[in-house]
């Protein structure tokens, strides 16, 4: 861990990260409510929305913003896991792979939602066709659940180098494995809603820890300047 | 020299034929293609041409294309930064972003051509114009809009690890931090910015292969 200031920000992006992401699907649910128990009626009542558009666009942004902070916390991950690792570096490949697939996912989950909510205000001859913004639901779902199994490679990866060379707590690194194999289930374990929280939870933690480490490196290698010259 | 002959041929090359890939697929879906403000004749009229269908699975082969030239110009970049010694968590950073981007890009396009692909492959299905208009604003301009997120990540952070190397000149460096607050903004942009990347790309392609054409080395980090 080299602790400069440039791997102390990225290490803070998973921090910044949970934030943003908890915020922005927090938004999106409200708009999207209960709407697999609505009449058609309702369906279109719901899509029509001004305000659930609004709610839904600016929950969108921050699931933009959460994905710009993800980026360089994958990288610093990665690069600490590697170090790790050593030579063979299985795991940390593993683990930015997984997070790749999971920010996508996510990115595109959050796009077909928008757009479900935001065409009735772009285009004046469009009528919300309920059957259409219902299956687009399914799909937002659905992705999510994949992004979730993303998720699960990158916790899984993570723990596992964890374990081997002590990288992390051990409670972390049993707590993520145990994560790892519920989220590998995706769109089920998404039926019982904590996965994804606890999920943004163990990036937020592992952040934090890095975080941490960097500072206390940053703070080791200045004591040592005097020293040396 | 930092970098090798090979990596700059090759990551010029494929940023080349990754730029001509998506012009072509471009051109072949675009003209005359209805947008989503237009009627519901209009649009079901240019759907039911069957030349108008194949043009989506067309443009979607030649997208294949793309996404190898992508991965080759975002590969080939990586170990170009590696070798001229840019701190580690840029290079990361780059080609995490750049494979998020391309990525989110792929799923665009599957998107955006199903609606011309279930027309092409089904003799049932018929299609209600809004669903269509709701297609086309996912593939073409939120899945976009998102792509320019991870976009800008990828084009900053490049820019930034080439100012510390000197991998590129100094001139397309700047080039790169002025575009990139333009490409991270493709969210309110509706993607349309996202556009700015693949005009970066072309420069530093043509800049990479003029370079080896001409012998010039690149400058020293150090």
């Amino acid at each position: 861990v080299s602790g400069s200031r440039w791997e102390q920000a990225a290490a803070a992006g998973g921090a910044i990260f949970a934030v943003f992401l908890i915020a922005g699907l927090a938004m999106q649910s409200v708009a999207v409510g209960g709407v697999e128990d609505e009449s058609r009626a309702e369906v279109v009542a719901r899509f029509s929305d001004n305000g659930n558009e609004l709610w839904v666009e600016v929950g969108g942004l921050l699931v933009g913003f959460a994905m710009f902070f993800l980026l360089p916390f994958l990288a610093r991950l990665r690069m600490s896991l590697r170090s790790a690792e050593g030579a063979n570096a299985v795991f940390s490949t593993a683990a930015i792979a997984g997070g790749v697939v999971m920010a996508t996912l996510l990115a595109a989950a959050t796009a077909v939602n928008v757009a479900a909510f935001s065409s009735y205000d772009y285009y004046d001859a469009y009528e919300v066709p309920p059957d259409a913004v219902l299956l687009l639901q399914s799909v937002f779902f659905y992705l999510q659940g994949f992004a979730l199994v993303g998720g699960a490679v990158l916790v899984g990866a993570t723990s596992a180098v964890a374990l081997k060379a002590r990288h992390f707590p051990k409670w972390l690194a049993v707590a993520g494995l145990a994560l790892a194999t519920v989220c590998t289930f995706g769109t089920w374990a998404l039926f019982v809603f904590v996965p994804l929280p606890l999920l943004v939870l163990w990036i937020l933690v592992v952040s934090v820890l890095l975080v941490v480490r960097e500072r206390r490196a940053l703070a080791t290698s200045r004591a040592d300047l005097p020293t040396r010259s | 020299v930092t970098a090798s002959e090979a990596s700059r041929r090759w990551v010029g090359v494929a940023g080349l034929v990754l730029v001509l890939s998506f012009v072509v697929s471009f051109l072949i879906v675009f003209p005359g293609a209805p947008e989503a403000i237009r009627s519901d004749e209009t649009i079901l009229d240019w759907y039911s041409d069957s030349v108008n269908q194949y043009r989506f699975v067309a443009a979607a082969m030649i997208g294949g294309i793309l996404g190898i030239s992508f991965l080759v110009f975002i590969v080939g970049f990586r170990k170009m930064l590696a070798e001229a010694r840019a701190p580690e968590v840029l290079v990361e950073l780059a080609y995490a972003a750049g494979l998020v981007f391309l990525a989110v890009l792929a799923v665009g396009g599957a998107i955006g051509s199903s609606i011309a692909a279930t027309l092409v492959f089904s003799d049932t299905f018929e299609l209600d114009p809004d669903t269509a208009r709701i297609v086309s604003t996912i593939g073409n301009i939120w899945i976009a809009a998102f792509a320019g997120i991870p976009g800008a990540v990828f084009l900053g952070v490049t820019s930034f690890a080439c100012r510390r190397t000197g991998l590129l000149p100094t001139w397309l460096v700047w080039l790169g931090f002025v575009l990139t607050p333009f490409v991270c903004l493709a969210y309110p942009g509706f993607g349309l910015n996202t556009l700015l990347l693949i005009v970066w790309i072309l420069v530093v392609s043509i800049v990479l292969l003029r370079r080896r054409e001409t012998g010039t080395d690149l400058p020293d980090p150090s």
